[in-house]
């Protein structure tokens, strides 16, 4: 479990998190200003990756872009939820915005339908991590922490998710 | 609490990834007593079956189906032991009991969170009836611009964030473009909805309205995404002209 919080930043490591058939990657550039330091959910990056199942159409060292949908470093929302999953991961797209896999793995942040990434979101089965306005069912979450500001941890999956 | 095993809310058809082998399993559903169903908040179960993964072969139930309405009334499916399943016996024990909740709840005290807007259930339906028509005039309108193959879905029992797709072939760009501009054009005069999503055509153009999300593919595109297959569970809504 990572103790660190960082933000994706150039020779950043992720995971993928969908089924383009890359296994690990490495950050070399974040879209925006020029020298734009750090990547957040939603955020497309360069990569090159690292490694990758053989034989398929992403190869190792080819340098293409992606979108990061989770990371170690917390969202925060407006109304206080904080979110945080436990590895950072991203899933590749093309130059329209157009998912290269055809699906999505993991919990996926409703952030990314704000940004217009909505067709990630379609394509992820898990939905994305319900809010507590939207969310049509309830996850279980086993409450960890019950921390000093009468907030509880609660640990989703591979998310925590501070209420 | 009484704890029921409840094998008729979820028809073995509607359960997606799990029912591939044989044997039956019950699912263990607390039924809260209805005064304190009031005040409770279940702090349930759900646990979504990664796809494509099969946990145990059922040991995890996707719920997502009946939950909606299932949970009005304050129910909750817990991802607890499947009894019947031989596999899930020895299974791993990510799966949480039933003692676990019962200690949470006297260590914590019951209500944890409550939403503060989930609308009644006439409401709910009424907003569905208003996106539904919104729905079906995007499927008319795309029909008229000689969309192929057009689905409306019912997805609000599989997703939370949308009730209704829309799902479309066009045969060339211009054409999604077409179809592009008519469906938003109607949503802004008749609906007053203004669409996010894709602005330029798109080999896979999607339009959001909220509540509905347009998807308008080419041939090619569709058959990659395969997005119907997704949302297999999904009901069809039935479309008053042909497609």
């Amino acid at each position: 479990n990572r103790l660190q919080n960082d933000m994706i930043q150039p020779q950043s490591h992720l995971n993928v998190a969908d089924n383009s058939r890359a296994r690990e990657l490495m950050c070399i550039r974040i879209i925006g200003a020029s020298n734009r330091q750090y990547a957040h959910i939603g955020d497309v990056i360069i990569i090159v990756i690292k490694e990758a199942v053989p034989n398929m159409p992403l190869e190792r060292s080819k340098v293409v872009r992606f979108v990061v949908v989770r990371t170690c470093k917390e969202l925060k929302r407006d109304n206080g939820m904080i979110i945080r999953y436990d590895d950072n991961a991203a899933v590749v797209i093309d130059q329209e915005r157009n998912c290269k896999g055809t699906r999505i793995f993991g919990a996926i942040a409703r952030e990314l339908r704000q940004l217009h990434f909505t067709k990630i979101v379609s394509l992820a089965l898990e939905g994305a991590l319900p809010g507590m306005k939207e969310q049509k069912w309830i996850h279980e979450g086993l409450i960890t922490d019950s921390l000093p500001n009468g907030m509880f941890r609660v640990r989703l999956d591979n998310e925590d998710l501070i209420l | 609490m009484e704890i029921k095993s409840a094998l008729l809310l979820l028809p073995n058809s509607s359960l997606p990834f799990t029912t591939s082998s044989g044997p039956l399993f019950s699912v263990h559903r607390r039924h809260l007593n209805p005064p304190e169903a009031q005040k409770l908040l279940p702090l349930p179960a759900t646990k979504l079956n990664s796809w494509p993964v099969d946990h145990n072969g059922g040991g995890y139930v996707s719920s997502s189906l009946q939950m909606g309405r299932s949970l009005k009334h304050q129910l909750s499916i817990s991802p607890g032991p499947s009894v019947f399943s031989p596999m899930a016996l020895g299974s791993d024990t990510s799966v949480d009991t039933d003692d676990m909740f019962d200690d949470l709840f006297k260590k914590y005290g019951k209500v944890v969170f409550r939403s503060s807007d989930q609308k009644s259930a006439t409401a709910d339906i009424d907003d569905d009836a208003e996106s539904l028509s919104f729905a079906v005039a995007a499927a008319k309108v795309a029909s008229e611009v000689k969309a192929g193959d057009i689905r409306v879905l019912f997805v609000k029992p599989l997703v939370y964030w949308t009730r209704f797709f829309i799902i479309a072939t066009a045969f060339s760009r211009p054409q999604i473009d077409a179809i592009g501009t008519k469906i938003r054009d109607m949503a802004e005069k008749q609906f007053g909805r203004v669409a996010a999503g894709d602005s330029k055509p798109n080999s896979w153009t999607l339009l959001d309205f909220g509540d509905v999300v347009v998807h308008i593919f080419l041939p090619p595109q569709r058959a990659f995404y395969n997005l119907e297959e997704f949302y297999g569970n999904a009901t069809l809504i039935e479309l008053p002209f042909e497609s």
